[in-house]
């Protein structure tokens, strides 16, 4: 049995492979993190970066900058990148769906909506003057869950129309843009009536922007994504199931619209934690897990984590290039990602048209 | 274990599917399911299996009531290949490994991949162990899909047309490697099938539905040209080319 033996050790140098992309994505992310806390007007050196980060130089100027400043935007980075990541390959698995994302189904911008319904409406925050400082959240609580219930409307009509006879992927997807544009033009509405009104504000909501997480902002997002995470990884063995199709799925002893249902909460839960506090980031969620399936194939073992990496790494060199190319002026990283992620959610609609 | 369906009676809406279906199928015989589009075959199928609900009957092997399981426990005894085959980009040794879903808690095993190996021996899939299913041929990939249906390790397994999209060639390997592995691991199939000659020659017993009842069922003699004409509605002879029975439409 020469041959089975063969393939067996070329199964274990193909998941092996997928470790080390992995891992290399990962280190890829310390060191763009390392660089993105250098890097800026401040004008630190790596060492003093790192003297700063160990707390070898004891609270200087440098420590503050790096730990008030730099430290929330580049972990803030790195937890919403990772967090759109999973949400988009856990939505694109449950849904067989290569085009869903939170961004492209409207649950962003669904999340958004209530965020700003809950600090404009509500009063869970303040719209400031400055544009860095356009909105400050003064109810944490109020606000992530106002976000979440925005997500989940936009959720449920997702999942309703998916269940409609005939409604391909495209519909679906059309269905998202519909809803996006909807909750949009209502934050839009809210802003244009809200007592600081102003253009800065609007624009903060619709291109997602890092710069205003503080500590607190990070913590609640890490465990959300941490938690969400988990969650998904517990049911990687389903999602690898309904890769195969519902019926077989069933098939598999996989409860499927159960799955379904709860896979595409969860992905509303880390989504709206996210568009809370950061806005709106579209892309990532598309991009990082679409990079990941290229590369390495749709096994949710590896696709999970590694979409975690991908999308953390997407993210934080996206901020970074919106700080340092035209500095010291800040372009929003909504922004920034979108310029990424739009030829490629065309060109995916161009390949699926093709092939069908 | 023995798969007996009881009185299994279905509806959607108003139009009744199946009426009272009944039946019996030993550990290693291979059941094969005949009748016109629309008689419940497909339906029956998604009975036992419980992607649907009867409104009536039960399904029991040995003496555990099938639908009184939880989704992982009955996945591990009763094994379901659909109609339709989806393809994905995995390889074959990673999709046969998703055949083990309903035995994994956290991760696969040694056992898990073990068994993995196993099947992919007895179907001869080892020389495309670690080629992308969606790069396969249908033949291929319905080997494979069943492959993984038998991962599962059930006691039944239920193909729904396994060879309808596949030429000669591929329909006479796919049924026969079917029937060698099932029949020395004494699982009982129960097939959906369209080509009756093809079913002569594999299957040990024949269920034929007409308008969701049993119309008859039994061994190879009741395959008979009257039952066949009545079911389908085309008058049929029924013959022999050497061993070998046929069916021919007049």
């Amino acid at each position: 049995m020469s041959h089975e033996g063969e393939y067996r050790t070329r199964y274990a140098a193909y998941t092996r492979r997928k470790v080390v992309v992995t891992a290399a994505l990962a280190l890829a992310v310390i060191a763009t993190g390392v660089y993105a806390v250098q890097a800026g007007s401040a004008g630190l050196t790596i060492g003093e970066v790192v003297r700063a980060l160990s707390g070898a130089d004891g609270g200087g100027p440098a420590s503050l900058i790096v730990w008030n400043i730099r430290m929330p935007r580049v972990i803030a980075a790195i937890v919403a990148g990772a967090g759109l990541a999973i949400a988009g390959a856990v939505m694109q698995g449950v849904l067989r769906n290569p085009l869903a994302s939170p961004f492209t189904l409207g649950i962003s911008q669904g999340a958004a909506f209530g965020a700003a319904l809950a600090i404009i409406g509500f009063g869970a925050g303040m719209t400031g003057t400055a544009a860095a400082d356009a909105v400050r959240i003064s109810n944490v609580w109020s606000v992530a869950g106002s976000a979440f219930a925005g997500a989940m409307v936009a959720t449920l009509a997702v999942l309703a129309i998916s269940r409609t006879r005939g409604a391909t992927p495209e519909t679906i997807v059309l269905a998202g843009v519909a809803l996006g544009s909807l909750f949009s033009a209502g934050t839009a509405l809210m802003q244009y009536f809200a007592e600081d009104t102003q253009v800065a504000a609007v624009v903060f909501w619709t291109f997602g922007d890092l710069g205003r997480a503080t500590w607190r902002d990070v913590g609640v997002m890490a465990a959300a994504v941490a938690g969400c995470g988990a969650y998904f990884l517990w049911h990687r063995w389903d999602y690898n199931a309904l890769e195969t199709g519902a019926e077989s799925a069933h098939g598999l002893g996989v409860e499927v619209e159960r799955v379904r249902m709860l896979g595409m909460f969860v992905s509303s839960l880390v989504t709206a934690a996210i568009v809370a506090f950061l806005g709106i980031i579209g892309f990532i969620g598309l991009v990082g897990p679409h990079l990941v399936r290229r590369v390495m194939g749709s096994d949710h073992r590896f696709l999970l984590p590694a979409s975690a990496a991908a999308g953390a790494l997407l993210l934080l060199a996206a901020d970074t290039l919106g700080r340092t190319l035209i500095s010291p002026v800040v372009l929003p990283v909504g922004a920034i990602t979108s310029f990424l992620g739009a030829p490629l959610f065309l060109y995916l609609l161009v390949a699926r048209r093709r092939s069908a | 274990m023995m798969l007996r369906v009881d009185g299994v009676t279905f509806s959607y809406r108003s139009a009744p599917v199946l009426d009272g279906v009944d039946f019996v199928v030993q550990p290693g015989e291979f059941l094969a399911v005949l009748g016109n589009n629309g008689a419940g075959k497909s339906t029956l199928l998604r009975c036992i299996t419980r992607m649907v609900r009867p409104r009536r009957g039960a399904v029991y092997l040995g003496e555990t009531d099938v639908h009184a399981l939880r989704a992982n426990e009955r996945a591990r005894r009763i094994g379901y290949v659909p109609q339709r085959a989806e393809s994905s980009h995995m390889t074959v040794y990673d999709a046969v490994l998703v055949g083990r879903t309903p035995h994994i808690t956290w991760d696969a095993s040694h056992d898990d991949h073990h068994v993995v190996e196993h099947v992919l021996a007895e179907l001869g899939l080892e020389d495309l162990a670690m080629r992308p299913i969606d790069e396969l041929s249908g033949g291929e990939l319905q080997k494979t899909v069943i492959a993984r249906a038998l991962a599962q390790e059930p006691r039944v397994l239920l193909l729904d047309e396994p060879t309808s999209s596949l030429d000669l060639r591929n329909q006479l390997d796919v049924l026969a490697t079917v029937k060698r592995v099932t029949a020395a691991q004494g699982v009982a199939v129960v097939a959906v099938m369209h080509d009756l000659n093809l079913a002569l020659r594999f299957a040990d017993a024949f269920l034929f539905l007409a308008d969701g009842r049993v119309h008859a069922c039994g061994g190879p003699e009741v395959v008979t040209s009257a039952t066949v004409t009545e079911v389908y509605g085309v008058p049929v002879s029924v013959t022999s080319v050497g061993d070998v029975p046929l069916v021919v439409p007049l």
